[in-house]
This record gives C-alpha cells, sequence and structure tokens, in this order.
C-alpha cells in the first residue's frame, strides 16, 4: 500500500468509532460528585470514632475506580459497624447501595465496601500498616476534609 | 483453566515461588480466574517463616488471577496470559502485600476488590 492510500484510509475510518455518542471519555468524567459521596461517607465513619480518616482521588492512576476512602478503627465489631453504618448512609442520603460488596457478615480485619466509582476501605492498624495502601497510593490527590480539625476546636 | 495436580506461579511478595493446586472447591474439575483454590506449595517458602522451624510445604488457600486458557467475556472478547499465576490467601486476605502482575477483572465481581487494589494492574 502507498502511504497516500494510507492517508486515504485513515481520512476515512481513522476516527474513534462510538456506538453511544452519549459516553464520554474517562478524562472528561466529572468526579465531583464521587467526592462529594466520597467526604459524606468519610464523615459517617468519622462520627464512628474512626481515626486517620483520608480521602483519595485516584482516577489519574486507576481506572476502576475513581476515588479511595482509606479509614482505621480499631477493633473487629467497629469495623462491622463502620462498614454497615455507611451502608445505611449510602441507602438513605444517596440512594446507593454497594456493587460489588466484598463484606459478607463475618467479622474481618480489612472490609472494603465497593461503590463502583468509591470504594471504602476499613482496617485494624495492624493491616493498615501491613498493607500500605497509603503509600501504594501516595502521588493521589488528598481530599481535604472539612471534620477533620474538628475535635481541636 | 487449572485443574488438581496444576503448578502455578505465585504471584505475590509472599516469599512462595510455586504452588501445585489440590483441591478445587465444589465438586468441580476446571477452576478459571477469580475462583478460590486449594494449592500446596512447592517452591519457595513464607518470609513469615524464615525464622521458624517450618520450611514451607504448607498448604493455603489461593486465588486465580491468570490463565494459560483463554476467558471469554460477555462483550465477546478473550483474554489469555502467559503463565498460570495465583495469589496466596490466609483467613480471607492476602498474605503478600502487595501483587506482581496484573489481574483479570473478574475478581471484583467475584468480591475480591481488595485484591485488585494492590495490583499493579487491571487486565
Amino acid at each position: 500500500m502507498e502511504e497516500s492510500e494510507l492517508q486515504g484510509l485513515w481520512d476515512k475510518f481513522g476516527e474513534m468509532v462510538v456506538s453511544n455518542p452519549d459516553v464520554m471519555a474517562l478524562e472528561d468524567l466529572d468526579d465531583t460528585d464521587s467526592k462529594q459521596f466520597a467526604v459524606a461517607m468519610a464523615e459517617i465513619a468519622d462520627l464512628t470514632k474512626a481515626a486517620d480518616v483520608q480521602v483519595l482521588h485516584v482516577a489519574p492512576f486507576v481506572y476502576w475506580t475513581r476515588v479511595m476512602v482509606l479509614v482505621t478503627a480499631f477493633s473487629r465489631p467497629q469495623v462491622n459497624a463502620i462498614g454497615s453504618r455507611i451502608r445505611e448512609a449510602a441507602l438513605e442520603k444517596f440512594q446507593r447501595t454497594p456493587e460489588n460488596d466484598v463484606d459478607d457478615g463475618t467479622p474481618k480485619s480489612w472490609t472494603v465496601v465497593d461503590f463502583g466509582d468509591v470504594v471504602i476501605h476499613v482496617f485494624l492498624p495492624k493491616e493498615r500498616e501491613y498493607y500500605a495502601l497509603d503509600d501504594y497510593y501516595k502521588e493521589a490527590e488528598a481530599i481535604p476534609l472539612p471534620f477533620a480539625n474538628r475535635g481541636l476546636e | 483453566m487449572i485443574s488438581v495436580g496444576t503448578f502455578c506461579e505465585v504471584c505475590d511478595n509472599s516469599g512462595v515461588k510455586i504452588a501445585q493446586c489440590i483441591k478445587i472447591p465444589g465438586h468441580l474439575n476446571r477452576a478459571i480466574v477469580g475462583q478460590m483454590i486449594v494449592v500446596a506449595i512447592q517452591k519457595g517458602r513464607l518470609k513469615k517463616e524464615k525464622d521458624s522451624a517450618i520450611k514451607g510445604k504448607g498448604v493455603y488457600q489461593a486465588i486465580i488471577v491468570q490463565t494459560k486458557k483463554a476467558k471469554s467475556r460477555l462483550d465477546g472478547s478473550h483474554l489469555k496470559w502467559d503463565n498460570n499465576a495465583l495469589v496466596l490467601l490466609q483467613k480471607g486476605l492476602p498474605i503478600g502485600s502487595r501483587i506482581l502482575k496484573g489481574v483479570g477483572h473478574e475478581l471484583r465481581k467475584k468480591r475480591y476488590t481488595r485484591f485488585i487494589s494492590l495490583a499493579p494492574r487491571i487486565c
């Protein structure tokens, strides 16, 4: 094939074909709703006496989720309590249920609540230090939390 | 697709290199990506056991993350990898703190999102 022929094919078929024109590229997605939902869920965790709450905007680095919330709890019942409170609050305030829920009710030292665009990890301190997701996603932008200095005021 | 007797690569930083499938729960003959199996350690040993007298050769649960047999998906595509690879489990949690290879996104639908969080890429 000559270059002119290839250029003709590129001009004819080179553009990306999208079956549904309403579908947007991942870069064009606005994460405002996801961030608001994640901050609301982080506040629910904070009200359940969780510690070291972090909300990370991981969308530039991974494609499978937009925002990740990391929470530390201090006992296995508290891990379950935080997970169930988050699920209840998401259903009441945002009418959302976890799409790929990991928690099966048994007490665990690491629970994940997966809402698709927002993934919430609840650890015990030992597991949080061992798996070190904070370090793994350290380049992600940390979203400021409005309740971070509540105890100091 | 993994059957009883298959040797698989362990792709986490637990210290184990090769493990052999010895049981597929659920009276099944074959296991696919995202399925849990029982393995026996054949080469390498856990880093946690270095200081103890136990030198590996233990029996653990594992999650399959890659298979040589092509996996068909609902969109019509097929995906296969170079090796059969798995990740070791203990009490429902990964033994290693990092996964060293890409994992199939079937794990998310099988309720193993925590493995996806530790993986470098999702295929």
